[in-house]
């Protein structure tokens, strides 16, 4: 079998730069002054490689940015499908770019030449693009995040209407229902019927006991037991990256 | 230091537990481990095929997490995942199409791509494009799918990765489009989202156990099962600290301190 020295290399790089980052995250920064020599080379080694780590993740945010560019480019030339949207993409991304790189350029003609104060031609105290961000990108983001619950909506609505009906699907309707009511503004007024007493309990009563079990016992328990399997999942995916039984950088 | 001792020790005992587990299933004549049926990963080649035979593309989205941060072994297994996928899909007549919110993942999955070209001997078909950052944040991400699944004319959608509500739009894009979505996160919120909005959903850690599913290597069975053996053994220990508690508690009201 031929030996390729090239994944070789790679491999092993990967593996020596990913354990010693593992075993720096182990060292106790309290107690790094008594430790000896070796403990505190690794974790000097685990800054300064994910130090490296950080300043390449920001350059692979500069290619996203290109890539998104071309992308877009591609569909307007191409006149794609849907080939508009793009175009106020394109346009979109121009626009904060020369948002960011106008004003430097200007408060280095002077030393406050528009009078925005020290410290406001870059940066996040650059006011164009404070400006792009709370009136561009925060409201369509919040706009985005108020479609979701209608989507949800449709979402549980189909989910119910399924030709076959699971357990899932039955136990899904019947808690989605349940919830529902429990959060519903229904017998806060005293006055209310609910508060009168059946068998020493009101209703009003009972529909909090309900609520309250259905959210921190059953929910709680199974939202733990999936963080336990996602947890113990995430952790095997980084070991098997480490021992080089995955090997997601190159062939 | 306590803490950091027993962090460590887990590390390397999970560690290796997969090396050993590994080995074993490596052996000559070993009884190969057995699978539960999970739903999503049994409609994953129907999903492949069907885009393959209408000239369709698939459409593999790892997720709107980044490598580098928590969400980093979720965007993993949808890069692993992709290499499985793009594999067969790269006969369509259209090639896989790859979103991501990430520069790291994206520069990552173009090099899966080229690598599932090259091992084809069809270099030349590799599109440096296919594997396309479609927005910069999470909410960006899910908002550009909407137009991705309709405007590429993409047959189904495979979402591995890390996402958290925005994942909402996708499927319900998936559903317009009438195409089937398989879709896992890493976040519980998410999977409860797209429980009720995907056609197969991936629920708890199923998301990980994609590589598993898909090519059966033993050293991926074998993770599966040091990931069985480590959850007994800490439901074990929770188990044991409960009990012990509550004991505690009883003998301490009748009188009787334990330590």
């Amino acid at each position: 079998m031929k030996i390729r020295w090239g994944n070789v290399a790679l491999t092993s790089i990967a593996m020596i730069a990913g354990i010693i980052t593992l075993f720096g995250y182990f060292v106790d920064r309290n107690a790094l002054a008594n430790a000896n020599i070796l403990v505190q080379g690794v974790y000097a080694m685990r800054l300064l490689l994910v130090s490296w780590a950080v300043l390449l993740a920001a350059v692979a945010v500069c290619l996203g940015a290109v890539n998104l560019g071309a992308v877009h480019m591609r569909k307007v030339f191409k006149q794609s499908k849907g080939w508009p949207y793009s175009l106020f993409i394109l346009l979109g991304l121009l626009t904060a770019l020369a948002a960011g790189f106008v004003l430097p350029f200007v408060g280095l003609t002077g030393s406050d030449p528009l009078g925005l104060g020290p410290g406001m031609y870059s940066g996040l105290g650059n006011p164009l693009i404070q400006w792009v961000f709370r009136y561009l990108q925060a409201a369509l983001g919040t706009a985005i995040s108020g479609l979701i619950v209608f989507f949800l909506v449709f979402a549980g609505f189909r989910l119910l209407r399924r030709p076959t009906w699971r357990l899932t699907s039955i136990v899904f309707g019947i808690v989605a229902i349940l919830s529902l009511i429990g959060m519903a503004p229904f017998f806060l007024d005293p006055l209310d019927p609910a508060h009168l007493q059946v068998l020493g309990v009101t209703l009003s009563d009972a529909r909090n006991w309900i609520w309250t079990w259905l959210s921190q016992v059953p929910a709680v328990a199974g939202a733990r037991g999936l963080l336990l399997g996602i947890a113990l999942g995430a952790i095997a995916t980084g070991l098997r990256v480490l021992l080089a039984i995955d090997r997601p950088y190159g062939e | 230091m306590t803490q950091y001792l027993i962090g460590f020790l887990v590390a390397v005992f999970f560690a290796g537990l997969i090396f050993v587990l590994s080995l074993l299933a490596r052996q000559k004549g070993a009884k190969p481990l057995g699978l539960r049926q999970i739903d999503a990963y049994e409609s994953l080649p129907a999903t492949v095929g069907a885009a393959v035979e209408t000239g369709r593309r698939i459409h593999i989205s790892v997720g709107a997490g980044a490598i580098g941060e928590v969400s980093t072994p979720a965007t993993l297994t949808g890069l692993s995942v992709l290499d499985q996928i793009a594999s067969v899909a790269a006969i369509s007549d259209k090639p896989p199409i790859v979103t991501t919110a990430d520069g790291v993942a994206m520069l990552l999955a173009q090099d899966i791509l080229r690598g599932v070209y090259k091992r084809q001997n069809a270099p030349e078909e590799y599109d440096g494009l296919a594997a396309q950052v479609v927005g910069l944040s999470p909410l960006g991400y899910g908002a550009a799918l909407t137009g991705v699944i309709p405007d590429d004319s993409v047959a189904g959608t495979v979402l591995m990765g890390s996402v958290g509500q925005e994942a909402v739009l996708m499927t319900e894009a998936g559903q317009r489009a009438k195409t089937p979505t398989v879709a896992g996160s890493d976040q519980p919120a998410a999977q409860a989202l797209l429980f009720a909005t995907a056609d197969h959903p991936l629920v708890g850690e199923d998301l990980f156990a994609g590589n598993a599913y898909i090519n059966r290597r033993p050293e991926h069975l074998a993770s599966l099962r040091a990931q069985d053996w480590m959850r007994l053994l800490i439901g074990g220990g929770i188990v044991l600290v409960v009990l012990y508690q509550t004991a505690k508690a009883l003998l301490a009201s009748l009188g009787v301190a334990l330590p």
